[in-house]
């Protein structure tokens, strides 16, 4: 096979490199290197400028520029905190950054609600975002083979991640039986979030690469052989944080009879406020006020009162007396269906299907607000064809 | 009736007609191409690294690297380099695969030799972790995630400060989706950045600078594309080392 040296186009590409991109110098050639080559003479500014890339240069200046301005800053700082300790009447040299910050909330008092918006004075070194150190050498190389993605780090423990998956579908044979306590962790826990994983590297990410590292780490935990990467992953695993509490649950007396009471005090709704007490084993007797079931007027409050009785399959087999006061009729059915539910998780019906429902929730809302150009939430202007 | 006479425009006088150019300062790093070339000892042999034994014709038809796509897929820019075509397959003349290839891995060797930076791109998600892992194998870089044109053509803004970049681009895949061309080689050739492109009957070859007909799609010639461009660019590496050691030899003898 004949190869032919196509000295042309090599010869192209390094003049237009010397001539066009002065930044690579990698490639670059001075006069006296080549001179240097032949007569091997001694090493001038040529070479020494050859030796350090423009992208090197440019930092080192940076950095330079940088220090020497967080240096002015620093000066600028301490001269304030020492005008700060004169006007208090304290020593200088023992002013610590709390007396600096309780001077600064004694003579330039602010009602801003933004606390970041407030006066402050704080050392320069918290204010101005740090720089970042060099990531290639004096030649201009990167040190990081994934440097020209822009997220080196990301993309590394990506390949790392790959690479643990192709190691594990080259095990041959059966996979070992999982032990329920090898894989146990992943119960009750969840992958790390999008923030703590760029604070882990150093790095901004996408929503669509944090899904893909996701995707990832989920091919890995759903392998047979998954057993071998337990401790690699665990370290991505955080404890599932609790958003679905019970409120404190009231406490449950023994009556001497046998039977179990649990009052639940000052449930709340709006401006509507009540006591309501629940006893079991009971006859599914309901007194509101002293009355029956018919101190609410409206059929929906009846059924807002029993539809948690309903829905834990206890009609009928507890008693409740209850006791509100304040607000309209709704307001109160409201609390004493609260009432009721808290009441009956405390004497043992299953918390969940009550929560989804909305029964153990404490409602928020108040009064409606009005709308622009109406008299009330919902009052509208008679309407009046010309 | 009397025509209205055509005003002639002024002529210029001698002196204006004479486009003067200003003088330029010769640059000290410029050196001319011809006494780079003479001074070079790796440039006066036509293939210094000895490339061409690194495979045979043979090895590029065991790792299937002749068979293209379909023929309704042809890039017509292809034509040069097929063979024929076999049940409506495009099949590439691996002879000019080889002599494309060897030209392209001598590139290689000759800018790793100079210490420049090389940089593998794909996007096929089959042969990813390979190339990233051939990138790291020979101490150079890899980018096969997603593209930003910003990276070449904006770099300063992109790595937030004077960045250099690739001197020589190797792209496994020119293709970024099944349709479209990866947007680096534009860039590249707009940067004025050499490519080595290994490009497939459907691909475009006109903005590479060494494009390799061939098949980029079958991991095994994948795999075979990479064990070559490793083993050129160690080649580059170990001769470079090599001379610099000797190098430091003699200054230390002349010291």
């Amino acid at each position: 096979m004949s190869l032919i040296w196509n000295k042309l186009l090599l010869e192209c590409s390094l003049t237009r490199r010397i001539n066009c991109r002065s930044i690579s110098t990698g490639l670059s050639f001075s006069r006296n290197q080549i001179e240097g080559n032949k007569s091997e003479g001694t090493s001038t500014e040529g070479e020494q400028r050859g030796s350090i890339s423009k992208a090197m240069q440019s930092y080192i200046e940076r950095a330079k520029a940088h220090s020497e301005f967080m240096n002015e800053q620093h000066e600028e700082f301490n001269l304030g905190r020492r005008h700060l300790a004169n006007m208090m009447g304290k020593d200088p040299e023992t002013f610590s950054q709390d007396d600096v910050n309780e001077a600064i909330r004694y003579l330039f008092p602010s009602g801003l609600f933004q606390t970041k918006a407030r006066p402050m004075m704080r050392p320069p070194e918290e204010l101005y975002p740090k720089q970042k150190a060099a990531e290639f050498d004096a030649s201009g190389r990167p040190y990081h083979a994934f440097f020209y993605t822009g997220r080196p780090f990301f993309f590394q423990m990506l390949h790392e991640m790959v690479n643990k998956i192709m190691k594990l579908n080259l095990i041959t044979g059966v996979a070992a039986e999982l032990k329920e306590e090898s894989t146990s962790f992943i119960n009750g826990t969840v992958w790390i979030g999008k923030e703590v994983l760029e604070n882990r590297l150093f790095e901004k990410i996408t929503d669509v690469q944090y899904s893909e590292w996701m995707n990832t780490l989920e091919r890995i935990i759903t392998h047979r052989h998954v057993e071998r990467e337990i401790e690699y992953l665990k370290q991505f695993r955080v404890p599932l944080a609790r958003t679905s509490l019970v409120e404190q649950v009231p406490p449950v007396l023994l009556q001497p009879d046998g039977s179990k009471v649990v009052t639940v005090e000052r449930v709340a709704k709006k401006r509507c406020r009540g006591d309501i007490t629940v006893r079991m084993p009971g006859t599914g007797e309901i007194i509101v006020n002293g009355e029956t079931l018919e101190y609410f007027k409206m059929v929906q409050s009846r059924e807002m009162v029993i539809s948690p009785l309903q829905k834990a399959g206890l009609l009928g087999a507890v008693d409740v007396d209850a006791r509100v006061e304040g607000s309209g009729e709704t307001s109160q059915a409201g609390v004493v269906r609260r009432g009721i539910a808290l009441g009956i998780v405390a004497l043992g019906a299953e918390s969940e299907p009550l929560r989804l429902a909305g029964y153990l929730t404490f409602d928020r809302r108040n009064k409606e607000r009005n709308k622009p150009g109406h008299d009330s939430a919902r009052k509208k202007w008679t309407w009046k064809k010309r | 009736m009397s025509i209205p006479a055509i005003k002639l425009k002024a002529k210029l006088k001698p002196e204006e007609q004479q486009v003067v150019f200003p003088e330029r300062k010769p640059t000290e790093n410029i050196v001319p191409v011809r006494e780079l070339v003479a001074g070079d000892e790796t440039l006066q042999n036509p293939d210094y690294f000895q490339v061409h034994e690194l495979f045979t014709v043979k090895d590029l038809f065991d790792a299937r690297v002749h068979l293209g796509h379909k023929i309704g897929s042809m890039d017509p820019h292809m034509k040069p380099f097929i063979f024929g075509t076999r049940f409506d397959t495009v099949i590439f003349d691996l002879d000019k695969t080889a002599f494309h290839l060897r030209q392209a891995l001598n590139f290689a060797a000759h800018i790793a030799y100079r210490k420049g930076v090389i940089l593998f791109v794909t996007r096929s998600a089959a042969t990813m972790n390979l190339v990233e892992r051939t990138a790291l194998e020979v101490g150079e870089y890899a980018h096969t995630k997603d593209y930003d044109t910003k990276i070449l053509t904006n770099s300063t803004t992109f790595f937030q400060g004077l960045t250099r970049l690739p001197d020589l681009i190797i792209l496994l895949s020119t293709l970024d989706t099944v349709l479209a061309q990866h947007k680096i080689v534009a860039d590249a050739a707009k940067m004025l950045i050499p490519t080595i492109g290994i490009v497939d009957s459907n691909c475009v070859p006109n903005q590479v600078t060494y494009p390799v007909p061939g098949n980029d799609d079958t991991p095994c010639a994948v795999e075979l594309y990479c064990k070559l461009i490793k083993e050129a660019i160690m080649r580059g590496k170990n001769r470079r080392k090599l001379n610099d050691s000797q190098q430091s030899k003699a200054v230390e003898t002349k010291e």
